[in-house]
């Protein structure tokens, strides 16, 4: 009996065992790679142990820090923000487009849907960000453009909308305003979605580069991720068409392969120590909308 | 019940309607678009009037924004352009708003720019980078004849009347040209150790080189390959696609070719040329012999010079030769190197166009503009500030006057002096001969003018086709340069070539050209 029970359990663990792994390997070879030597990771390849321990691939990208602190402290400062005021408005609306009594539900239902699948084309929402609204260059273009992302305001109308009604009835009975409805008991019976819906926009923000690839020039105003994109997409700019460019290009200046790896992982050192914190909510966050009455 | 029903469909076809007008909305925005950029809404007719450079003093400020890509951002780049801007707004009472890009963002972004019309001033342009000939079409750059001879007379009288010409699009010059290296044929390189070691002298190949002289380099691969099986030839089909005696029109990597010789300027299939056929066979040859160590390198994608630093060619035929080349190719590859041209020179006009500066149709200051390109071609000084950064401390002069890395070097070091300005104007860097922009604008001078000067291939109708092509090229070149392919898999490669639509390009090209020639 017991073998029976436990075969598929085995089964199960060894292939999340196995899924576990390629998630860790990549991260282990990319620190490796980071602490190694340069000139031996080109004659014998990468390894999972450092070759020829040392720091300076550190050394050289936090030559000038400040570059890399300013990207890391608008990073952070987006990242918060942007989340804060994101959670308060996706919440909002979610929660107006899950109460089954508002007017206008299915209207606002289908203009939110609707911005998920039409939007106004690069080049027009280039126009109005730069030219009408006078974003450009500040750090609201990087927090405005997100705040309101149908597809989270979605997830979370399905989650709120298991709240029974009862309670807000027997609120209103009580005398509860709306808005003390909303922040006082929407709002912390949702918790679980809400910090769900906060990982995802947290995410959202901290992995952006499109943004700022767009509308930021002022080099204090570049977060980390477009710094990290940047590089890459220049190194393989460079490798990819030098043949195209004119002569005297002197590729030697590309950032060897251990800084770039140092890089990756001062960029994407924050969000791995943020993941554990939310953990305790992201698998009951994780049905959400799973079951819809 | 009934009445909802009915509500819902209409407003189901209410939807369907706004769908499909949006579709329509945006694909009228699009056109407009562009029908917006081409029509000169904002320029300004260049100042009438003073032919002679106006004192600093009666101008009145400026800020001129400039786009341009390149090894950005520098840790210490505000620095330096505040010293530029010192002498900048000194000179021509202006000041440059610098939009440094890097490499691999600036197509796009300046795509985005010029699109929703956005005033600048200038952008860098050429056929590699924020498409030259694209951009004229579509009207977004001034043309600069007028600014150039009332505003920058000295560069413009600096610059060969005949590069000036394969700028020209419909008769106008649309591009000011970073006078740099243009005559192209590859380089071909091999460490001094080597060469000396084996007795072989670089310069006794010098030129000579093409698809049937290849053997002139055999006697001292072989000699090396006795010793140093590790090593390899490196022969690239990107790199030396200009050794041929024919131009290329669209890149290495996808069909239609004229002969430097041919008077008609017909186009053909290069891939189908006996020239090339007889490369094919030469690589073919040699892997056979195993010059190549093509086993080792065909899991990559391409060589680079990682590969050289860990000892692993004898030999590359491959970037391009200029003048001073060695001391590039010793710095990449860790040890001495020494250099010839692999065969005779020619003057093309992707080599012209490859590096430009353009004056935006959205700019209120052209007449600025320009003397900001004047001021930066003529003056060494400031050209070196922006190049290379502040003297003694990003950079150095030696006793005899050569450029030598400073202490702060790794604070601004952009490496693309083609980018700035004229690059004759650069200090010449240490291990490098003195006279070496006498020596590159000799060769420029030298070179044999293509007979297609001053013609652009516009890709644009042909997009699909060259997409097509070169994915074939892409999946065929790797097994023709290390020689693994046989003549089979070499007809197979024609066969696909020509599926993909080889013969459209061909004759979109031809037409292009006919074109062209009946309106010169």
């Amino acid at each position: 009996m017991s073998f029976r029970r436990t075969l598929p359990q085995i089964l199960i663990h060894l292939l999340l065992i196995l899924f576990g792994i390629s998630c860790i390997i990549p991260l282990i070879s990319i620190i490796s790679i980071s602490l190694s030597d340069e000139n031996s990771i080109i004659q014998n390849g990468y390894s999972f142990v450092p070759q020829g321990f040392n720091f300076s691939s550190y050394a050289y990208v936090l030559y000038k820090p400040l570059q890399l602190l300013s990207a890391l402290k608008t990073s952070l400062i987006v990242s918060i923000v942007g989340t804060l005021i994101s959670l308060i408005i996706t919440a909002g609306i979610a929660y107006v487009l899950s109460r089954e009594d508002y007017k206008y539900k299915s209207s606002l239902s289908f203009y939110v849907f609707f911005t998920m699948l039409f939007n106004g084309g690069l080049v027009p929402t280039y126009m109005l960000i730069s030219k009408y609204l006078h974003l450009k260059n500040t750090i609201w273009v990087l927090i405005l453009p997100y705040l309101a992302i149908p597809w989270f305001i979605l997830l979370l109308r399905s989650f709120m909308q298991k709240i029974p009604h009862s309670i807000i009835e027997s609120c209103m009975i009580d005398g509860a305003s709306e808005l003390r409805i909303f922040f006082k008991i929407i709002l912390p019976l949702a918790k679980p979605g809400l910090a769900t819906i906060g990982l995802f926009i947290v995410l959202q923000y901290w992995n952006d580069w499109w943004l700022s690839l767009l509308y930021i020039e002022k080099e204090s105003l570049v977060p980390l991720q477009y710094m990290l994109y940047r590089m890459i997409n220049n190194i393989e700019f460079l490798t990819s068409s030098t043949n195209a460019m004119p002569p005297g290009m002197n590729t030697s200046i590309i950032p060897a392969e251990t800084a770039r790896m140092a890089m990756a992982i001062l960029a994407a050192g924050p969000m791995l120590v943020v993941f554990p914190f939310f953990q305790k909510y992201f698998v009951k966050g994780l049905t959400v909308g799973a079951v819809k009455g | 019940m009934v009445k909802r029903l009915k509500l819902y469909k209409s407003g189901i076809i209410a939807t369907i309607f706004i769908l499909m007008f949006s579709l329509v909305i945006g694909a009228c925005g699009n056109s407009n678009n562009k029908a917006g950029v081409s029509s000169p809404e904002t320029t300004t007719p260049p100042a009438e009037g003073s032919s002679s450079p106006t004192p600093a003093a009666d101008l009145p400020p400026v800020t001129l924004s400039w786009y341009f890509p390149g090894n950005f951002p520098q840790p210490e780049q505000d620095k330096v352009f505040t010293e530029v801007n010192k002498i900048v707004k000194e000179k021509i009472n202006a000041t440059i708003d610098f939009k440094p890009i890097s490499f691999g963002d600036y197509d796009q972004k300046i795509k985005v720019i010029i699109a929703s019309g956005e005033a600048y001033d200038i952008a860098f342009t050429s056929n590699w980078l924020n498409n030259y000939t694209q951009n004229v079409a579509k009207g977004a750059f001034l043309p600069l004849d007028e600014l150039l001879e009332k505003y920058a007379p000295k560069s413009f009288a600096a610059i060969p009347a005949n590069f000036w010409d394969a700028t020209r699009v419909n008769g106008n010059i649309y591009g000011y040209i970073n006078y740099q290296i243009s005559a192209r044929t590859p380089d071909v390189a091999t460490s001094k150790a080597l060469a000396d070691k084996y007795g072989f002298d670089v310069n006794s190949i010098s030129g000579k080189l093409s698809p049937d002289t290849m053997n002139l380099l055999e006697p001292y691969i072989q000699a090396v390959k006795k010793d140093h099986p590790e090593k390899a030839l490196i022969s690239q089909l990107s790199q030396i696609y200009e050794m041929f005696s024919f131009e290329s029109l669209a890149g290495f990597n996808v069909p239609g070719a004229v002969s430097y010789n041919d008077d008609t300027l017909t186009v053909f299939n290069q891939f189908e040329s006996d020239e090339y056929k007889k490369l094919a066979a030469v690589l073919r040859d040699w892997n056979a012999k195993g010059y190549l160590n093509s086993k080792e390198r065909i899991s990559k994608k391409q060589d680079d010079w990682a590969d050289a630093k860990a000892g692993k060619w004898i030999m590359v035929i491959g970037g391009a030769y200029k003048p001073g080349v060695a001391s590039l190719n010793s710095e990449l590859g860790g040890e001495p190197y020494v250099s010839a041209p692999a065969s005779k020179p020619y003057l093309t006009t992707g080599g012209i166009v490859a590096t430009m500066q353009a004056i935006s149709r959205s700019s209120k200051n052209p007449e600025r503009a320009m003397m900001l390109l004047e001021l930066l071609n003529t003056d060494k000084d400031l050209f070196n500030l922006l190049n290379f950064g502040i003297k003694d401390d990003h950079f150095g002069l030696n006793a005899e006057g050569l450029m030598v890395p400073g202490p702060n070097q790794q604070g601004y070091n952009p490496q693309v002096p083609w980018m700035f300005a004229s690059n004759f104007l650069a200090n010449v860097q240490e291990g490098m001969p003195k006279t070496v922009w006498e020596d590159t604008i000799k060769m420029n001078e030298d070179a044999e003018p293509s007979k297609l000067l001053g013609f652009s291939f516009d890709a644009e109708p042909v997009k699909g086709e060259i997409g097509k092509t070169s994915a074939v090229f892409g999946e065929f070149y790797r097994g023709i340069e290390l020689g693994v392919i046989n003549e089979t898999k070499y007809n197979e490669f024609l066969s696909k070539m020509k599926d993909a639509g080889a013969d459209k390009i061909i004759a979109e090209m031809q037409k292009q050209i006919d074109a062209w020639k009946t309106s010169k």
